[in-house]
């Protein structure tokens, strides 16, 4: 279906370059993309691929907007305070791109449900903010070998890394698992920017991904460090004795 | 002996194990990952493992947030 007019229109900056064009446009609106966690990272990821465009955008959080999300998690505004983070965080991607199918997932991924949520999306944004979660969605992509973004974020510390599963380096080749006391009962930051800018990367990995072009951020982990503004790749191969894909080596 | 670590060169005496070189960078409060030459290094195998002369050694944090 070709673009309408106001579609020609969002879409202008996208449409004049050559890597992506109106034939890159409509294979962005038929792309569908997960993003797990509508917090730090969640809310830079959704709001720029919403932006961008994608068919349909997916969002999973089963978590109520507190005030002290509001240094960072720019998808929620003060009167929001109370409210489902997930139907914040629809109303304000609607309003950005009426023409993206924004599905709420008011739901925590958990062994019992995220093969079932993650099954409709080609790609999977891990925004999430506890190691639990990052080592379920590392797991159950690796399983349906569904390639996805992950990202942590400590105090000034931003971390990230495309994967494509069974094929490129996973999280469990670098870290094989998750540590007994993260972080003791009080959290430490973030620097409500660090995660703006790693949702931003990982949105751009999806963007990529549905397109094909580019390179993608695979078999390296990108680590930001704020503090001494410092981008550094480092290359991460994949690890015959991962628990995870360790088998797909051997 | 000179190492690289995190990207910056690094001297430490010769045969110090991970185990020494954390001690030394003193990277505290968190758990991390040690690659040596791009291969991980167990936590288990930090005290017996000896590095060389120009070797890669990278210090990853565990990062939970987001």
């Amino acid at each position: 279906m070709p673009l309408s007019a106001e579609e020609q229109d969002r879409y202008a900056r996208h449409l004049a370059l050559p890597e992506i064009g109106e034939q890159g446009q409509e294979r962005l609106r038929g792309g569908s993309v997960l993003v797990v966690g509508a917090g730090g990272l969640g809310s830079p990821a959704a709001l720029y691929l919403a932006a961008a465009g994608v068919g349909t955008l997916g969002i999973a959080d089963a978590d109520v907007v507190e005030t002290s999300n509001l240094q960072r998690q720019l998808l929620h505004h003060t009167p929001d305070v109370g409210r489902r983070k997930v139907k914040s965080a629809v109303e304000k991607l609607r309003a950005l791109n009426p023409h993206v199918n924004v599905r709420p997932h008011v739901e925590r991924l958990s062994p019992a449900n995220a093969e079932r949520i993650l099954a409709d999306y080609h790609f999977v944004v891990d925004a999430t903010d506890n190691f639990t979660a990052k080592f379920l969605i590392a797991d159950t992509c690796h399983r349906v070998r569904k390639p996805y973004s992950h990202a942590g974020i400590r105090r000034f510390l931003g971390q990230t890394m495309t994967v494509h599963p069974g094929l490129t380096t996973c999280y469990r080749c670098v870290f094989d698992s998750p540590p007994e006391e993260p972080d003791g009962l009080r959290p430490q930051g973030p620097l409500g920017a660090v995660p703006g800018v790693i949702g931003a990367i990982q949105a751009t990995e999806g963007i990529k991904y549905l397109l094909g072009i580019g390179t993608p951020l695979t078999n390296t982990l990108l680590v930001y460090e704020a503090l001494e503004m410092t981008f550094r790749r480092v290359p991460v191969q994949r690890n015959p004795e991962c628990p995870l894909c360790g088998e797909c080596l051997r | 002996m000179t190492l690289t670590v995190n990207g910056e060169k690094t001297e430490l005496q010769d045969g110090a194990t991970v185990a020494q070189l954390l001690k030394k960078v003193n990277t505290g409060a968190s758990r991390i990952a040690v690659l040596v030459n791009n291969t991980v290094v167990k936590a288990e195998k930090w005290e017996a493992f000896a590095l060389k002369d120009g070797d890669h050694v990278e210090l990853l944090t565990f990062a939970g947030g987001g």
